[in-house]
């Protein structure tokens, strides 16, 4: 005999709802799933009326669920948003430039205007070419500080009042993780925020999705029949990120509140005053954000052009070191040039 | 999404993979490079080979750091400590009576006596009375070849109202009345969940070692948990939603209990090579029936943690120690303070305990009432879309928090399992 939607509505349940194990019926899971991000957004305040919002869209399920949600949302609850996609064109074959097609896409069926901004234009350098210099080894190191501060750049491009990303439910728990894992107190300190980084000269990013979990956007994502590009970045991820989200996975697998145990635990965590916070400021030489002087996309992009990939790796000493070293060795074979132009 | 980079989370914190060291042998020959001294070498991951003696000076010299640096143990206090037979058990009694008698350090003044948690049914599925009878003779010929400490038994299942039993009378402890317990069993493996299982009987456990030590006259109890299990403890606490109470997991005294009994954990320094080392230093032994903790078993949260972190620990040898570090920094309630509040009258909320588990309950939050929310929200279906207006939303949340009784978020999650409400008297 087949299950009756939770929800009384009369109708047949279809699945299961995995945040709440409730038996509901296709209409009533995404009634459901949408108050909750109304909800979310209403009691956290994340947005006034009359502001632009950039959507950070990446043309994955997250942000294109998150995309489609926003609009939805804005004309149903009138909250008078403009909305607009953001995109970045890290330039990676085969992953970016499909995936982008896909953001193209979902621009033309929810009417929301595009912009793409890519690495090259930017720093000069796409990840293709990044990967070849440095290697796979850490390269998410540089797609990460680069793809951070490119929607900051963006944002202040097209002018916006907020960032909205994608991140779900797994995503910050996971983090939540990570950050117990490395020891990162700042971090740990600051990841479970719904808001961010809205200062004075900083653009806020708000997370919509914080309390969705992954497999629900997946679920609404498919039953809507929204097109998402699903292929993983061709770049491996950080192996030890990948540890923590399959601790998650099977922690999950025997307790789905899990997900949300660890968002509150990580909320209520509480340092030591003798802890130091990192301080906010920005960047001398790009005026970005950033709580190290100069900033990691600056380093990182200095040792590219300098041909010392290694520079923002690590410890700061190690790079100044190397600084050092490259620097003597230029000045040697300077000289070494001049003597041979004496003849 | 992919979430490197996001708030700057580079992954630039080194993580140190295991390198050649770690599979080196713990055991070598050679000269001390702290002594000079030839003959046997013990060889820690980030240590120097050291002799014997070397190692077994900054082993001691660890634990008295812990004991010592927070001055929480007053002179001549009166501790019990927790021997279960494990190696950690028999490390941390050889290292007190060392302490107490030894030259070498500042001897440590304080009294102890001895408590024996028999968990043996709980912990066996098929309790084979034979492995029994050696388990518990091997505990009492152990406790009694020192004839100077006092040593008590009682068992993980009795009432914590019911004296411990001297183990020189392990015949009265064998010929006790076995009813009550034996309905604690059938209880307890009714708990649906093995989550929850665990989670009851840490608070249980807790609760039984407060009692006995109180029947004992002691004001503070020590416990043989060593780095790995804090790690694994702390993990898991955040798993569980206690990120209010962590701090108290993994700092070296967790003073929450109502009675004002303190639970320390005086070798949480130590990790498992240390233990083994100082074992084979000492030509000590562990007790030969008592089954390593049934390696982290799949279905539940404590489990699950429990072998990951073990596995991540092989392969990253820092995994232990960064984690430790974390707990470390995280602040909690001083509970002496709160307890000795008088004034019920200036009770706010962040001085009321949980029932269950006696943590500070936490004060409202949105991510709760996402939870609540969620709930609410699955059993409306299309009627919660359009009409709700802002108002009614941001009133709902804050409804769903009102509480009805002093328990924190997790113990509730907890007693979602109704096979645990016959224990709530008990607790
Ligand atoms: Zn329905
Ligand atoms: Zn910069
Ligand atoms: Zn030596
Ligand atoms: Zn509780």
């Amino acid at each position: 005999m087949p299950v009756k939607c939770k929800a009384d509505c009369g109708r047949n349940a279809v699945l299961k709802r995995p945040k709440t194990s409730d038996a509901l019926c296709k209409d009533c899971f995404f009634a459901a799933f949408e108050a909750e991000v109304h909800y979310t957004i209403i009691s956290n305040d994340l947005f006034k009326k009359g502001e632009k919002v950039a959507v950070a869209a990446s043309g994955g399920k997250d942000s294109t669920v998150l995309a489609y949600i926003l609009k939805l949302l804005n004309d149903r609850h009138d909250y008078g948003l403009d909305l607009v996609l953001l995109s970045i064109d890290e330039g990676i074959t085969g992953y970016r430039d499909d995936s982008l097609e896909t953001v193209k896409q979902n621009r033309d069926d929810y009417q929301i205007p595009l912009k793409i901004l890519s690495y090259d234009e930017l720093y000069g350098w796409t990840m293709d070419r990044i990967v070849e210099q440095i290697g796979r080894k850490n390269n998410c190191t540089f797609c990460g500080v680069f793809r951070r501060q490119a929607l900051d750049r963006g944002a202040k491009l097209l002018q916006v009042d907020s960032i909205a990303t994608g991140h779900n439910a797994d995503d910050i728990a996971e983090t939540v993780l990570m950050n117990i894992l490395r020891g990162d107190t700042a971090r740990l300190g600051r990841c479970t925020a719904i808001r961010t980084g809205s200062g004075e000269d900083t653009i806020a990013r708000v997370k919509p999705l914080k309390y969705t979990y992954e497999k629900e956007i997946v679920m609404y994502a498919h039953y809507k029949k929204l097109v998402y590009f699903s292929t993983e970045c061709v770049f491996a991820p950080n192996a030890y990120r990948g540890h923590a989200r399959a601790f998650l996975k099977d922690l999950e697998r025997v307790r789905p509140s899990v997900i949300m145990d660890i968002i509150h635990s990580g909320e209520q965590l509480k340092f030591k005053e003798t802890v130091k916070k990192p301080e906010r400021g920005t960047c001398g030489r790009c005026g970005f954000v950033s709580s190290q002087q100069p900033c990691k996309a600056c380093i990182l992009l200095e040792g590219l052009n300098r041909g010392l990939p290694k520079l923002g790796i690590g410890k700061k000493s190690k790079g100044d070191r190397m600084r050092a070293k490259q620097d003597q060795e230029l000045a040697l074979r300077e000289r070494a040039n001049l003597v041979k132009n004496d003849f | 999404m992919c979430s490197v980079g996001d708030d700057e989370s580079v992954d630039d914190v080194m993580i140190n993979e295991a390198g050649e060291d770690q599979f080196s042998e713990p055991i070598r020959s050679g000269a001390c490079h702290k002594c000079g001294q030839n003959g046997e070498l013990y060889k820690l991951v980030f240590r120097e080979a050291e002799c014997k003696s070397c190692f077994l000076n900054y082993v001691n010299h660890k634990f008295r750091a812990t004991v010592g640096s927070s001055k929480a143990v007053p002179r001549d206090a009166e501790v019990l400590v927790v021997y279960d037979g494990s190696a950690e058990s028999v490390v941390l009694l050889d290292m007190l009576k060392t302490a107490k008698s030894g030259s070498n350090f500042k001897k440590l003044h304080c009294h102890f006596k001895v408590i024996i948690v028999d968990d043996y049914e709980l912990r066996n599925k098929a309790l084979n009375a034979l492995d029994y009878e050696t388990y518990l003779q091997e505990m009492k010929d152990t406790m009694l070849s020192d004839s100077k400490t006092e040593c008590y038994i009682t068992n993980l299942r009795s009432d914590p109202h019911q004296m411990p039993y001297n183990i020189k009378d392990i015949d009265h402890y064998l010929a006790r009345k076995l009813d009550d317990e034996n309905m604690f069993s059938i209880m307890y493996s009714n708990i649906r969940t093995s989550t929850n299982r665990k989670e009851f009987i840490k608070i249980y456990l807790k609760k039984l070692l407060a009692s006995m030590a109180q029947h004992l006259k002691c004001n503070y109890v020590f416990i043989p948990t060593i780095n790995i299990n804090i790690a694994a403890d702390f993990l898991s606490s955040i798993a569980l939603g206690r990120g209010s109470s962590v701090g108290l997991d993994v700092g070296f005294v967790d003073d929450r209990l109502e009675n004002g009994i303190r639970i320390m954990r005086p070798i949480k320094d130590l990790s498992v090579p240390e233990v083994n080392l100082y074992l084979r230093a000492c030509n000590l032994k562990s007790c030969k029936q008592y089954n390593e903790s049934s390696p982290g078993t799949a279905d539940s949260i404590q489990g699950i943690t429990e072998s990951f972190i073990k596995n991540l620990q092989k392969n990253f040898t820092s995994t232990v120690s960064t984690i430790i570090r974390t707990g470390n920094k995280i602040a909690y309630n001083n509970f002496s303070n709160i307890h000795d509040k008088t004034d019920v009258v200036n009770q706010d909320e962040n001085t009321i305990s949980c029932e269950i588990c006696c943590s500070l309950l936490s004060g409202e939050s949105k991510t709760i009432s996402a939870v609540e929310f969620s709930r609410f929200v699955s059993e409306r279906g299309t009627k919660s879309s359009i009409t709700d207006s802002d108002d009614k939303i941001k009133e709902l949340s804050s409804f769903t928090q009102k509480r009805k009784e002093n328990i924190c978020h997790s113990c509730k999650n907890m007693l979602r399992d109704k096979d645990i409400l016959p224990f709530i008297g008990n607790v």
